[in-house]
């Protein structure tokens, strides 16, 4: 199935809401600094331009892989460049030379925004959503994307993304974040119905 | 000279001089086909290991002829002879088939893996020997493969560097 015109709306939506959340979430945790976000944009981005979601393939980020169960299933990606995480750690006045503790912020970050992302998606439906653990890789982002759709065994020739972006005043410039949804496309058509069923009667 | 990009479950092939490449692989396997002698080389970018596994319908509704390795490495060596490769002296070289997330619950599929094991099986059926091969690791690739020098050159950022 196809998603109609409304549904790709409702999936605008929603991750509008939720990427609100989140941002607030964020900034939060960086104290009540402004964090910007775009309005996300859903695409049905083809298997073979996958690596190009995030623009270089080549380019080196760090990623969260968050797994998500319950009503709507599927996978979050949330990523930055290593030198916008040193920022935000030197934002929380964190030392940043140890490796370790670099990742382990790094994994906080992800777990508040993709939790508080999922938790908008749940309150327009009243669905749970279980979000995992997040699994971190430092390395090419094409590389990425493309492994969490193999993970996925995604055996479509394409795939739903609602892809979002992030951005902080650090210093002189913005530091650009991204957060990627890849929902299954079977738990996709069920999460789109129970929006219609509540929001459209 | 030329380079194609060769991108997820695609198929390309180069004569005499160029480059193939394959930018950010994870858990894909670049997979080169080569015939010295005719200075011919294809490469294919895989994606999954099996076809078959229960989405019997899903080969049917593939227009990537790499996207599974058990399908992609005979549409590879096909699509090698089609452009004058010779049956006799075709040989193989891949990178790729890493596992990026580290998985602490143990039970993670571990598809980069899954995807270098089923090439590995598909060439030794079909008798084509592997003269370099470089897989796993927690990091992505670029894969590149020039003609007429026959290198593999895998980058990995971080500037880790190798070539087979």
């Amino acid at each position: 199935m196809e998603a109609r015109e409304w549904q790709l709306d409702v999936l605008k939506e929603a991750g509008t809401v939720g990427i609100g959340n989140a941002a607030k979430a964020l900034s939060s945790m960086l104290c009540d600094r402004m964090v910007y976000v775009s309005v996300p944009s859903v695409r049905f981005v083809p298997l073979s331009e996958a690596a190009w979601i995030w623009g270089d393939p080549e380019a080196i980020i760090l990623a969260a892989y968050v797994p998500f169960t319950g009503g709507l299933s599927g996978s979050a990606v949330f990523g930055l460049p290593e030198d916008a995480v040193r920022t935000f750690m030197r934002f929380m006045s964190l030392a940043a030379e140890v490796e370790c503790e670099m990742y382990s912020i790094f994994t906080e970050m992800a777990n508040i925004v993709v939790t508080s992302y999922l938790n908008a998606l749940s309150s327009m439906t009243g669905w749970v959503l279980r979000p995992s653990v997040p699994r971190v890789a430092e390395t090419m982002a094409g590389a990425v994307i493309e492994s969490v759709l193999a993970l996925m065994e995604h055996t479509n020739d394409s795939a739903t993304v609602i892809d979002t972006t992030f951005s902080l005043e650090g210093g002189h410039r913005l530091l650009g974040g991204r957060l990627i949804l890849v929902p299954d496309k079977m738990s996709l058509c069920g999460f789109l119905q129970a929006v219609e069923a509540t929001y459209c009667r | 000279m030329i380079e194609e990009i060769v991108r997820t479950g695609e198929i390309k092939v180069i004569s005499r001089e160029g480059c193939l490449t394959a930018l950010g692989v994870g858990s894909c396997v670049a997979l080169v086909l080569y015939d010295p002698g005719r200075l011919v080389a294809g490469m294919a970018h895989i994606f999954l290991p099996f076809s078959g596994n229960g989405h019997k319908s899903a080969m049917a509704s593939s227009f990537l002829p790499a996207k599974f390795a058990d399908t992609a490495v005979e549409a590879l060596h096909a699509a090698i002879l089609k452009c004058g490769a010779s049956t006799g002296g075709i040989l193989a070289k891949m990178a790729g088939g890493a596992n990026l997330f580290d998985s602490f619950q143990g039970q993670a599929l571990d598809v980069g893996k899954l995807n270098g094991e089923a090439v590995k099986k598909a060439l030794s059926e079909m008798g084509i020997p592997v003269t370099g091969a470089t897989l796993g690791g927690n990091f992505g690739r670029t894969v590149r493969f020039y003609l007429p020098s026959m290198r593999m050159k895998i980058v990995c950022g971080f500037s880790r560097e190798a070539s087979i």
